[in-house]
């Protein structure tokens, strides 16, 4: 039993981490060098893309239009957004202006011979062999390939989380110290007297068959 | 305009459990805090009793116009703020 709850413990941990490693914002200094839409198949990735209700046109053949910001990282290596509106629910960034983030974009591409850096927003995960992007939330010009802006959204939402989490353990605790455990406590009394009170019944009994007994046998 | 709708009713009904939840939780704690204010007055009928509990009864009256009681309506207004506040910052930044 305990293994299993170790386990079932790892699993909730490993999920919360990936919940909150996709869904919080986070930065990367990048180089763009392209902008453009492409007709892109979207199947069984689904999840990692807009929901359909956001503005996103979708064809009869299930492809959407979907606007992308190829990127070159400081180490040479290339990196691709996707740029979506977000829409009104999940994730909770309410982005609609991807129109204006692609011309900025594009308005910011550099070449390897004269590149121009930007730090780059974004939530999500690139996960090349299931053609998952992360979608780009806003574009910050920086001085060169080593500036990389400190995350000040990422660490509030953190802290506002760790503050509600600490508030729902206390109201747990009052609401077990104030209501929980006097019940538990009345409950355990009521036995106690129920008991008391069969105890005493069966002591009288007791006594009045052994008075019947003792008159039986004539003492 | 469903979905923003949709975001409304949701934000709406998040809201109000959080409210009664620390409404309720606020309300426990002055209880707490006047029965050990009746324990501090009264030691030798320290303890669970009618007195008490009238005690406590009477003093809660006027609670839900104390200014703590009020800052929960807080809650119904902050997430709205940082709403507007994460449009503001994505779309007009």
């Amino acid at each position: 039993m305990r293994w299993f709850l170790t386990v079932l413990g790892v699993i909730f941990g490993i999920a919360v981490f990936s919940f909150l490693d996709y869904t919080l914002p986070s930065k990367q200094t990048v180089r763009i060098t392209n902008t453009y839409n492409r007709l892109t198949d979207i199947g069984a990735n689904a999840f990692f893309y807009a929901s359909p209700d956001t503005g996103t046109v979708q064809n009869a053949q299930g492809q959407r239009d979907v606007r992308f910001i190829d990127t070159v990282r400081p180490n040479g290596k290339p990196y691709v957004y996707r740029n979506e509106d977000t829409g009104w629910i999940w994730p909770p960034y309410f982005k609609y202006d991807s129109s204006n983030l692609h011309a900025q974009a594009t308005d910011l591409r550099s070449t390897a011979a004269n590149p121009e850096w930007v730090s780059v927003t974004s939530y999500g995960w690139r996960i090349a062999w299931l053609s998952v992007y992360p979608n780009a939330i806003s574009i910050k010009p920086v001085a060169g390939p080593e500036v990389k802006p400190f995350n000040w959204a990422a660490q509030i939402i953190l802290l506002i989380l760790g503050a509600l989490l600490f508030l729902l353990w206390r109201m747990w605790n009052q609401f077990r110290e104030r209501t929980i455990d006097p019940a538990v406590r009345s409950a355990d009394a009521a036995w106690d007297r129920l008991d008391a009170r069969a105890d005493a019944a069966r002591d009288r009994a007791r006594g009045r068959m052994r008075r019947w007994w003792d008159g039986l046998r004539g003492r | 305009m469903i979905a923003f709708l949709r975001l409304i009713g949701m934000v709406l009904i998040v809201e109000l459990i959080f409210y009664a939840l620390i409404w309720i939780y606020i309300r426990s704690l002055r209880r707490e805090e006047l029965e050990k204010e009746w324990d501090r007055r009264h030691p030798e009928r320290a303890g669970p009793s009618p007195e008490r509990a009238e005690f406590v009864r009477r003093s809660m009256v006027g609670f839900s116009k104390t200014l703590r009681a009020r800052l929960v309506g807080l809650v119904l207004v902050l997430p709205v703020v940082a709403i507007v506040v994460i449009i503001v910052i994505v779309n007009y930044n």
